[in-house]
């Protein structure tokens, strides 16, 4: 189901390591997308990207002129460019600001990296021509910028990108609240998150974004010590968002841990693939670019599905 | 077992710390901040046995270190036996020495002979009891050797009756003479008791206890004369007299209780009023009119020892140095033009350098080795004269050839390269004493660009008092007669050394003059066996004598200030008269064994054991959090 995507040309930057030390955000961006789009040139699967990319399968009734003819030449596929005129996509990127997003066992954390594929989502919608909109919360809805397209947008969502954390919990109805209330026209809407909240809390949102015809999307960015936890001597454990100390010998908690959090990741899967949202999982320590491969794998391997489904 | 001080034992309550903070420390220090404790059980485990028994381990080094330490601070010694077999009878000397110093004198020597007479009662009838008197020496009365062999019915009643004949001087307190040579005069390894009654005044002397040894069988035990509670003396001492004006210091000891006194100058009818703090003091000038010769008196202070001082002639004495063969007294290259700079009148003398030796001898003869009448220069050291020899080229070694009379000596110029200095000096020796102090007995800045090496035939019969770094004699005495020759292997000239140069210069020819008897404005009694305060006839002329200025501070000495000094203080330890046993003391035992220490030794290992393996322990912590 999540074909392998062909893995980009690396750029310096492949690294993530060496990518968070850069310490603008929009260099850190730039740097992504311009490696995103010289893999996406070079890969075989290119395209995959449908609607959310520049191309998009050529059904009939769309516009001849438009017409990619490189590319119908070369792979027998018939793909049109989509310029923003007629794609019209509204974008809405909802990130997480937390403090459970500040943990990172590496030399950054995981709001660092999810403000990066924020920035870098925003950068590369932006230069396709979308409409790109931001919305920040934790607790409740923090920034706001609606989707828009015009000079000085994209710095505005990178300034607000900047901002520190102040929240403590993630709760997700006030942003999803925000974006039911503001507009009515549908579109993407990426959730930038570590999603870990009990499930019964994602259920409510989600189902109303899904609902309202929106594609939303779950970018879950874990660290790899969450998701293998990784500790092995005994410590206090301190939870970022309640302050609650546990102390605790990890060798023992272990397996309990794994069971618990593999529980936790196939009820937000099965929960997504109910409301038909995509969950994509993103380990910090994943150079951003493959991610976002990843994604567009997933993306396509899911409207495959869907249309299988919808087929059979 | 045994502990001298059992009560630290207390502190192995101490030991519930360790353990306590063991039973802490299973809970972990490090705090880890996650983001989420959501897939956490809610009552985990804490512990890993791994962790356990480290901790085990950690928790035993601490407390092994811990109740060493305690041990250690209760300083236990292993006892000896009760029925360990008793020292020969009588092998105790017990040594009475009475302090008989100026300050002793009238009521404090009473108490004293009072309190020996009680401690010799109280002593076993079978030890040998001997008896001395010391104020600035030691003047024994019944010497240990003779005592042991005094048939033990005798003993007490000889050492009492010698009681008897014991009587204060004028003489200053050197502490450490007495304790010196009472240790000497009682020789042999048999047990020794020195009980000493005094006052034990801080003017007393100490300097030669430093860095003494002591035998082991010596026991050191002090019966101070208990002071009165509130006391003052005050002392009156007569200064050298400056533009013809008499002058007097008076010093008040430290801890007195009065600062009032009154003084009274013979030959005027006044009193003078003066007030001088506690531990301070104060110079007064004689009133206008007061004779040639008279007594200032104090009055005011519980002490009447040292409340008079006395002066005579007003003229300073002259000291005549003998310079033969001198040269230019303006040619700054020789040593005739420093001789005569050096030689500046003092607070106590005034000098004059003479060219020809005159009929009366003089107090110091200064010459570099120019040939001149060497049977003079030997008649006068032979006459009690002091000589200093400075070679001033190899030739010059000739004269010293002739007086020490050494045939076939050849002297060699020394062949210095860049530079020579004083290396090993002997501060004992009367030349350099007064450098002794560290403040000024730092030689080594003085460069000597030239001297001479005298041959071993020459340098034997002398005594070598410096030497340079590279070991050659520097300076050398030699006894002639009744005089001495000193010998400098080099000059001051300035082609030869810096000596004339520094600050030592002066002070080491005056230093001569000092040894040689002579210049003193101010005698103190002992001066020319003159044994009491006031005028006295010495020779042909008339001198002022007073008592030591140290004698006056009565300030009781600390004993902690003994203890420091290495002395083997200890109470008094006697033999119980129906015991046949002799045990040494507990502190001794504890000294001796000093089981304290190796056990504070084994806590120090024990603490780094505990550190290396924390060290360890923590190395193996997770690196994975953030």
């Amino acid at each position: 189901m999540n074909p392998n995507p062909s893995s980009p040309r690396s750029s310096n930057f492949a690294d993530p390591v060496a990518l968070m030390r850069v310490r603008s955000l929009e260099l850190r961006a730039r740097t992504v997308v311009e490696g995103f789009w010289k893999g996406l040139h070079r890969s075989p699967r290119h395209g995959f990207s449908a609607e959310f990319a520049e191309y998009r399968q050529y059904v009939p009734g769309d516009d001849i002129r438009y017409l990619d003819w490189k590319v119908l030449a070369r792979r027998d596929k018939s793909f049109i460019r989509k310029f923003r005129e007629e794609t019209n996509v509204r974008c809405h990127v909802l990130l997480d600001l937390s403090r459970s997003m500040g943990y990172g066992s590496k030399s950054y954390t995981k709001l660092e990296y999810a403000r990066t594929l924020a920035a870098t989502l925003a950068m590369f919608l932006h230069q396709q021509g979308d409409e790109i909109g931001l919305l920040t919360f934790d607790e409740v809805a923090r920034d706001y910028l609606p989707p828009r397209h015009r000079s000085g947008h994209l710095h505005a969502i990178l300034a607000a990108l900047d901002r520190p954390a102040l929240g403590l919990g993630a709760a997700l109805h006030s942003p999803v609240d925000a974006i039911l209330s503001r507009g009515r026209m549908r579109g993407l809407v990426f959730v930038i998150s570590d999603f870990l909240t009990p499930l019964t809390e994602l259920k409510a949102p989600l189902s109303a974004l899904a609902a309202c015809g929106h594609d939303v999307s779950l970018m879950q960015t874990l660290d790899p010590a969450e998701i293998h936890f990784t500790f092995d001597s005994t410590v206090n454990f301190e939870d970022m968002e309640s302050g609650r100390v546990l102390p605790a010998d990890p060798d023992r908690l272990r397996a309990g841990y794994l069971k618990k959090f593999s529980e936790h990741q196939q009820g937000l899967k099965s929960l997504c693939d109910t409301l038909g949202i995509l969950h994509h999982l993103l380990p910090t320590g994943q150079p951003l670019e493959t991610a976002l491969h990843t994604y567009l794998s997933d993306r396509q391997s899911l409207g495959q599905r869907i249309v299988r489904k919808s087929s059979s | 077992m045994a502990f001298l001080a059992p009560f630290f034992l207390a502190g192995l309550a101490a030991l519930a710390l360790p353990v306590l903070l063991h039973l802490r420390k299973n809970r972990p220090k490090e705090t880890v901040a996650f983001s989420s404790l959501m897939f956490f059980e809610d009552h985990p485990p804490i512990t890993k046995r791994r962790a356990r028994l480290q901790d085990i381990l950690l928790l035993i080094l601490r407390c092994a270190a811990l109740a060493l330490m305690v041990l250690a601070f209760a300083r236990p010694f292993f006892p000896a036996k009760e029925n360990s077999p008793a020292p020969p009878t009588g092998a105790t000397t017990h040594f009475i020495l009475i302090d008989t110093s100026a300050s002793m004198r009238g009521e404090p020597e009473e108490k004293a002979i009072a309190a020996a007479r009680e401690e010799i009662e109280k002593l076993p009838k079978d030890d040998a009891i001997a008896v001395a008197t010391f104020s600035d020496r030691l003047h024994i009365l019944l010497d240990p050797e003779r005592a042991r062999g005094l048939v033990p019915g005798e003993r007490k009643s000889t050492a009492l009756a010698l009681l008897g004949e014991v009587q204060a001087d004028w003489q200053a307190t050197h502490l450490d003479d007495a304790i010196l040579s009472a240790v000497a005069a009682a020789g042999g390894d048999t047990p020794l008791h020195l009980h000493l009654f005094g006052d034990f005044q801080k003017g007393s002397t100490l300097d030669r206890l430093r860095n003494e040894s002591w035998p082991d069988a010596l026991r050191i035990v002090l019966h101070p004369t208990a002071p009165a509670d509130s006391r003052t003396n005050a002392g009156v001492q007569m200064l050298p007299p400056e533009k013809q004006v008499r002058r007097a210091r008076v010093t008040n000891a430290a801890g007195s209780a009065k600062s009032a006194f009154t003084l009274e100058w013979s030959g005027t009818a006044v009193k003078t009023t003066i007030s001088v703090p506690a531990g301070e003091s104060a110079i007064f000038d004689a009133p206008e009119g007061v004779p040639t010769e008279g007594k200032v008196t104090l009055t005011g202070d519980d002490y009447a020892f040292d409340n008079e001082a006395s002066w005579t002639t007003s003229a300073l004495p002259v000291v005549k140095i003998w310079h033969p063969s001198p040269s230019e007294v303006t040619d700054t290259t020789e040593t005739t033009y420093f001789l005569h700079r050096a030689m500046q009148p003092t607070a106590d003398y005034s000098v004059e350098i003479i060219d020809t030796p005159t009929t009366e001898a003089p107090a110091l003869t200064i010459t570099d080795g120019k040939p001149g009448d060497v049977s003079a220069l030997r008649k006068v050291i032979e006459d009690g004269g002091t000589a200093l020899l400075t070679l001033r080229d190899v030739s010059a070694a000739k004269v010293l050839e002739d007086l020490v009379q050494v045939t076939d000596a050849t002297p060699t110029e020394a062949k210095v390269k860049d530079h020579a200095r004083f290396g090993e000096i002997d501060f004992k020796s009367p030349v350099f004493a007064p450098f002794a102090d560290p403040r000024y007995s730092d030689f080594s800045g003085i460069r000597i660009w030239k001297y001479r090496v005298l041959p071993e035939k020459l340098v034997s019969p002398g005594k070598v008092l410096a030497r340079f770094d590279n070991g050659d004699p520097a300076w050398l005495s030699y006894p002639l007669g009744k005089g001495t020759l000193h010998v400098l292997t080099t000059t001051w000239r300035p082609a030869d050394s810096q000596l004339a140069l520094t600050t030592k210069f002066a002070p080491l020819l005056h230093s001569l003059i000092a040894n040689a008897g002579q210049g003193r404005g101010v005698y103190f009694v002992g001066y020319d066996g003159i044994d009491a305060p006031g005028i006295h006839a010495s020779g042909n002329r008339r001198i002022a004598i007073q008592i030591d200025p140290a004698e006056s501070e009565l300030t009781p000495l600390p004993e902690a200030d003994l203890r420091a000094l290495g002395l083997p203080l200890d109470e008094p330890v006697i033999a119980k008269a129906n015991a046949m046993t002799a045990t040494l003391s507990s502190a001794e035992q504890e000294s001796r064994q000093r089981t304290g220490w190796w056990l504070l030794v084994a806590a120090a290992l024990f603490y780094l054991a505990e550190t290396a393996w924390a060290a360890l322990a923590g190395n193996r912590a997770n690196p994975a959090t953030s």
